[in-house]
């Protein structure tokens, strides 16, 4: 996947362990910052795209969560379990925005401080563009049409960017490590399935 | 060899599998197994396709943002290195005297109010069970008008010296945590410059 101008960072820093890449960001490296970043920013920006959160409030939710992240480096202690901590930052993230917007309506501060209101760009939009692509949208409907654990574990396996280990699919799914194999080949029968071959 | 089955296919084109069992299936699809080779190709699309979507990117304006922090923030100092300033409670709903005619297990919520020097920090506990409850607070900065210097500060609920829940002050320095345990914590407020400590937060309704 294209990592916009992360190539390098994300080439030399690829084999990194998370406690490496945040010790480096420690001792003021930038570049593993970027790596970090690269690493679980999918991650981070796929839970509130599917709990249907838009766009341009996935992205608060996204700049909240990296700057959770950012100021607790140095105080992360479980590096090896950096997703589970990122997943529920990030939920928690979701649901107390919705909680605060539903409480109080959004002021003028907050109006000042609402990103798609900063530069609503041709960048943006080229963005949403791309998203359009019609194979895509093909596939993504076929997930849609699966049940949510299946498509949660597809998702998971395919579009993030970090490669998930099974033992980090099965914390995050909350079921046994033998059963993601078999569960992942039944959930590809039935994409398959739906999708008869327009792809 | 024959057909491998679907699951030890899959686990072959994303590399799972010990080499010997992964060479008998690289000779299988080489054989040109037209079931098989459909399958990894059919595979391989949704793969790539999948990784190719941006659908779960964030803009790369939201990208820039992110990676900014860096260059905003300067260096990453350890939170020990901010110093640290225990936080003194000074008003506690629950250890005023009752209304005449309330009865004590009628407490819906608490306020807590405590300070340092440079804050205060109140806090509202409100049950959502009888086992959990939410916590809403603010900072506020001492003898200083607005609320900048309390926006989107860093909030860690402790139990045990482990966070439990990290957040952010909103632009007016409050926050909330949600379904948090009935029991002692610590909160953290990583304000401007040092850490703000209120020790022995007892999340309960009870006098």
């Amino acid at each position: 996947m294209k990592k916009r101008g992360s190539v390098a960072a994300a080439t030399e820093f690829n084999q990194k362990t998370d406690r490496e890449l945040v010790n480096e960001c420690l001792a003021d490296n930038a570049r593993a910052w970027e790596a970090l970043l690269a690493r679980y920013e999918r991650l981070i920006y796929s839970i509130p795209i599917r709990l249907g959160i838009p766009h341009h409030e996935a992205e608060e939710i996204f700049q909240t969560v990296s700057l959770i992240l950012f100021r607790k480096l140095a105080t992360l202690r479980e590096h090896e379990r950096i997703i589970s901590w990122l997943t529920t930052t990030t939920r928690r993230e979701c649901w107390r925005f919705g909680v605060l917007k539903s409480r109080h309506r959004r002021g003028p501060a907050n109006e000042l401080a609402d990103p798609s209101r900063d530069e609503p760009s041709a960048e943006q939009l080229a963005y949403e563009r791309r998203m359009a692509d019609e194979r895509h949208e093909i596939l993504w409907q076929a997930l849609s049409e699966l049940p949510e654990r299946c498509r949660d574990l597809l998702v998971m396996l395919f579009y993030l960017d970090k490669e998930m280990t099974y033992e980090e699919v099965a914390e995050q799914m909350n079921m046994p490590e033998s059963s993601i194999g078999p569960t992942r080949g039944r959930c590809l029968q039935k994409l398959r399935k739906i999708l008869q071959g327009r792809i | 060899m024959g057909c491998p089955g679907f699951d030890q296919l899959i686990d072959f084109l994303d590399g799972a599998l010990n080499p010997k069992v992964a060479r008998g299936i690289e000779e299988h699809l080489a054989e040109g197994c037209k079931k098989c080779v459909g399958t990894r190709e059919w595979y391989d699309r949704v793969r790539s396709l999948a990784r190719s979507d941006t659908r779960f990117d964030p803009s790369p304006w939201a990208h820039r943002r992110a990676l900014a922090l860096f260059e905003e923030r300067g260096k990453v100092k350890p939170r020990v290195a901010a110093g640290l300033a225990i936080a003194r409670l000074i008003y506690d709903s629950l250890q005023q005297p009752l209304l005449v005619g309330t009865r004590s297990e009628a407490v819906t919520q608490r306020q807590l109010v405590y300070q340092t020097r440079e804050h205060s920090v109140e806090l509202q506990i409100v049950p959502h069970s009888k086992l959990t409850a939410e916590l809403v607070g603010q900072v506020l900065p001492r003898g200083e008008s607005g609320f900048a210097s309390v926006a989107g500060i860093l909030i860690d609920l402790m139990r045990k010296e482990e966070s439990v829940w990290s957040t952010l002050t909103n632009d007016n320095g409050e926050f909330i945590v949600s379904d948090i345990g009935m029991g002692e914590y610590d909160l953290l407020v990583e304000t401007r410059g040092r850490t703000l400590r209120v020790p022995r937060l007892d999340i309960s309704l009870s006098r």
